[in-house]
C-alpha cells in the first residue's frame, strides 16, 4: 500500500483514496466511541480543505493523526494519565521549571 | 518593540507529572523532552518536530520526541499550556484485528439482496507515522 508519509504532493489518487479509506476505517475502530463525533467533524473539514486546496498533506495529517490517537488509546500508561487529570494552576516559565526540577535532583541525598 | 519573553507560553499544568517522569527518565531523555518543551513555549514545534492532533480532543497535540517517546501536550487560553502525557507511545509491529464491530441486525433471508462476494480487501494495518526529526 501506498505510504502516506511518502505521497508526491499531488491530488490524491484513487488507488490512495481506497488505501485512505481502510487506513480510516481501521484506525476508527479502536477509537471509544465518544470520540467518533469529533473525528468526523474534523473528517469533514479536512475533506473540505482538500477539495478547496488539493492538498494531500491535510489529509495525510489527519490519518497519521488518528492513527497516532487510536495507538495512544491502547496504551494503559497513557490512559492512565488521561484519567488523572489536574487542574491548570499558576502560569509558570518552563525555563524555571525545568531549572527546578533538575535543581530538586541534584540536591537529593545520593544524587 | 516586542519583547520576545512575553510571546513564550507557559506551562500552568502537568509540572508534576514532568517532575515525576523526570524522576525515572535517562539524562538523554530529559534533554529532548526540555527540548521539546522549549519549543512548544516559543511555538517552534511545529517546525522542529512531528506534531500530530489528538482528533478527539481539540487543542491536545501528540509532539514526537524520539522514536519511542512522546509527549501530549495542551494548548490553553493566555498563552500557557499544559503537559498531559510523557511516555512511550504504542510500539506495536504487528496490530491486532481491531475489535469487531456489532454486527446490523439481520433481515429475514427473503429481503435480502443477493451475496455479491466480500469487495473490500482484508484490513491493513495502519501505517506508521513519520520518524520523529
Amino acid at each position: 500500500m501506498t505510504s502516506l508519509a511518502h505521497s508526491e504532493p499531488t491530488q490524491l489518487a484513487e488507488g490512495d483514496t481506497a488505501g485512505i479509506a481502510r487506513q480510516f476505517i481501521t484506525a476508527l475502530r479502536y477509537l471509544p466511541s465518544w470520540g467518533r463525533d469529533e473525528v468526523l467533524r474534523r473528517l469533514m473539514m479536512v475533506i473540505a480543505q482538500h477539495e478547496r486546496t488539493d492538498d494531500p498533506s491535510v489529509v495525510e495529517h489527519f490519518l497519521e493523526s488518528l492513527v497516532m490517537t487510536a495507538r495512544m488509546e491502547r496504551d494503559p500508561a497513557y490512559l492512565m494519565a488521561e484519567a488523572e487529570r489536574e487542574s491548570p494552576g499558576e502560569p509558570r516559565d518552563i525555563a524555571e521549571v525545568i531549572a527546578g526540577i533538575e535543581t530538586g535532583r541534584r540536591d537529593e541525598p545520593g544524587a | 518593540m516586542t519583547n520576545p519573553e512575553r510571546r513564550r507560553r507557559r506551562l500552568n499544568l502537568g509540572v508534576a507529572r514532568l517532575a515525576r517522569w523526570a524522576g525515572t527518565a535517562s539524562q538523554v531523555e530529559k534533554n529532548a523532552v526540555y527540548e521539546a518543551l522549549f519549543a512548544v513555549s516559543d511555538g517552534s514545534v511545529f517546525r522542529t518536530h512531528t506534531v500530530l492532533d489528538d482528533v478527539q480532543r481539540t487543542g491536545e497535540f501528540f509532539v514526537l520526541v524520539r522514536e519511542s517517546l512522546v509527549l501530549k501536550v495542551s494548548m490553553h487560553p493566555f498563552n500557557t499550556f499544559g503537559i498531559l502525557y510523557i511516555g512511550p507511545q504504542d510500539v506495536v509491529q504487528d496490530e491486532p484485528t481491531p475489535p469487531a464491530e456489532t454486527p446490523p441486525p439481520t433481515m429475514p433471508d427473503k429481503t435480502l439482496p443477493r451475496d455479491e462476494g466480500s469487495r473490500d480487501a482484508p484490513a491493513e494495518t495502519p501505517d506508521h507515522r513519520r520518524a520523529p526529526k
